[in-house]
């Protein structure tokens, strides 16, 4: 089921190499996130740090065989993700690299900050962080209240508070959402340089997903030059709301498919240690490998629906389905397993608490319920 | 852009009909497929339009758009049944499942509750939120699985999460849904087809 063609299966074969890297330094990196310095070499944390970098600022494109790969499309960015975070979603995310913020440039930055942002990410591991999330309002971007003011300079100053976001106390470059008026062309993007007075991050300790290393970030005037103002060369209507709304779409089936991957890592789980299992155990672990394909099949789809069209709407479903699918999988593994499975198997533990963990990320199934609802409300999804 | 399911194009039909036309219609096209020899289940019943059935039958349900009867020839177990074609059968419960959301949606559209309707409050979006996200899950299987990986275990997942999904939709539908005209008859007869036409546990 939900076969690849022949060029994504050698991507998923590849990406599947790395992340067998990736799961034989998932507890080290959970007990201690920092660890992923001594892991810049691992294949697949190499391969995240330039990934996403389009081919014309010098980075080679990734070649298997006879394809190539930029790394652009969500598709491309699901395979690769579920991949990875099968062998484990905490090295998955503690990677230096574009990341979220790589989607965001690429929807809203002009040749000079494209530019800026890729030079300084080709250069060297560079973390970057995407700083959305506000401790009064989640990752609702209409409702911001960290401002980008105007400066006597010319040039404006940020401020305010964001929580939860990955990656900010490592991070060199911070993407920022802020609000410069109240209203939805008001929300605006700014590439913030970490080094920079007034920017700190605190890591806060986390449950399950440490390697992402989620951190509180307070801005205190933090001083923005106006050529690292997001979409400055966009009318405000392209890069107010609708282009976060836009960049959402794109990243949905990316946090999607990581939800994925831990599903997976509990089935591979199962195979391995319950490869005897007979009579119901082993039917409950046939059903899970199945469950596994029905969800990949629809974020699959999603990522193909958000290329062609930008349309985040299967995205919502696939990104509700899938932590779902991330959450009962791991918990039903434990079922399957042995009698106190989260004892004696400390990475099905890690598991069931990184399978929390993606709730949260890009908005909680209630949030994508609500949105599916909305597109089933105007006609633009159907199935 | 409607982010629509695109299922092969005689699937796609089936699914079509059962949505938007009935039960009656999109069974007619199913057996129409099978030419002459009429599909039963393992153990000889099958469900018929009323119209292509011998008097008598087991039991007879008045569904909107034509009645559907539930009959049985016993010589069909001895003599080896013809099955079903399942990825067809899956197709027009998926259709009939869309068919349950269309009724829902309007049916809920029209009943208010305080100054909105009973459609707009929240636990109803994300009710039928998930019900639409697990029908996306569904169709997106099925078009990508080809009919020889249908197997016993399989089919059996599906229909059961096809039913379960209904069931959902149902609840919404509340005592609109329990009566024997209604979508919920449709439903009721959708999982029947479900119960008749798969192969039983222990022929696994």
């Amino acid at each position: 089921m939900t076969e690849l063609d022949s060029r994504l299966a050698a991507l998923r074969d590849q990406a599947r190499e790395w992340g067998a890297g990736f799961a034989a330094v998932a507890l080290e990196l959970d007990r201690d996130p920092d660890r992923i310095a001594d892991h810049l070499d691992l294949p697949g944390v190499r391969f995240m740090s330039t990934f996403g970098v389009p081919a014309e600022f010098g980075r080679p494109p990734l070649r298997i065989g006879p394809h190539r790969f930029e790394g652009t499309s969500a598709l491309e960015r699901a395979v690769v993700l579920e991949e990875l975070a099968r062998g484990d979603i905490g090295t998955t995310l503690a990677a230096p690299g574009p990341s979220m913020s790589g989607v965001l440039v690429e929807q809203l930055g002009d040749p000079a900050q494209r530019e800026w942002f890729y030079g300084r990410v080709l250069a060297e591991p560079t973390w970057t962080c995407f700083a959305l999330t506000e401790p009064g309002h989640g990752s609702d971007a209409s409702a911001l209240d960290t401002v980008l003011r105007p400066a006597a300079d010319g040039g404006f100053e940020l401020t305010g508070a964001k929580r939860y976001v990955g990656n900010a106390s490592r991070a060199r470059i911070a993407a920022v959402f802020a609000r410069t008026r109240p209203g939805p062309l008001g929300v605006t993007a700014v590439l913030v340089d970490t080094d920079d007075p007034g920017y700190r991050a605190e890591p806060l300790d986390s449950l399950g997903v440490r390697g992402a290393r989620i951190s509180a970030v307070t801005l205190d005037r933090v001083r923005v030059a106006p050529e690292r103002v997001l979409g400055r060369h966009l009318s405000p209507t392209r890069r107010g709301i609708w282009a976060s709304i836009q960049v959402f779409n794109r990243l949905r089936p990316t946090v999607a498919a990581l939800a994925l991957g831990i599903a997976g890592a509990a089935h591979d789980l199962l195979l391995e240690h319950r490869a005897a299992a007979r009579g119901t155990d082993r039917e409950r672990i046939e059903r899970i490998g199945r469950r596994i394909g029905a969800t990949r099949a629809l974020v699959h789809r999603a990522a193909a629906a958000v290329d062609a069209t930008g349309d985040g709407y299967l995205a919502s479903a696939a990104k509700a389905r899938a932590c779902r699918l991330a959450e009962e999988v791991t918990l039903e593994a434990c079922e399957l397993l042995a009698p106190a499975a989260r004892v004696t198997h400390p990475l099905l533990d890690k598991l069931v608490r990184d399978a929390r963990g993606v709730e949260f990320m890009e908005g909680t199934r209630n949030v994508q319920h609500l949105n599916l609802f909305q597109g089933l409300l105007s006609g633009r999804v159907d199935g | 852009m409607t982010a629509t399911a695109q299922a092969p194009a005689p699937a796609a039909e089936l699914q079509r009909v059962a949505r938007t036309e009935g039960l009656v219609p999109a069974l007619g096209l199913l057996l129409e497929a099978h030419g002459a020899a009429l599909p039963l289940g393992p153990t000889g019943h099958a469900l018929l339009p009323e119209r292509d059935a011998a008097p008598d039958p087991v039991r007879r349900y008045p569904l909107p758009g034509g009645a559907v009867v539930l009959v049985h020839d016993p010589r069909a177990v001895r003599d080896g049944a013809r099955a079903v074609d399942q990825a067809a059968l899956l197709r027009l419960r998926l259709g009939l499942l869309q068919g349950l959301r269309d009724d829902c949606v309007a049916h809920l559209a029209e009943r208010a509750s305080g100054e909105s309707t009973v459609l707009l409050q929240q636990l109803v979006k994300g009710q039928l939120a998930e019900a639409l996200g697990h029908q996306l899950e569904l169709a997106a299987l099925l078009d990508a699985t080809a009919p020889r990986e249908l197997t016993g275990p399989v089919l059996r997942d599906l229909h059961s999460q096809v039913t379960a999904v209904g069931r959902v939709l149902l609840r919404l539908l509340g005592a609109h849904g329990f009566l024997a005209d209604g979508p919920g008859a449709t439903a009721h007869v959708s999982e029947l087809l479900a119960d008749v036409y798969l192969h039983a546990e222990e022929a696994r």
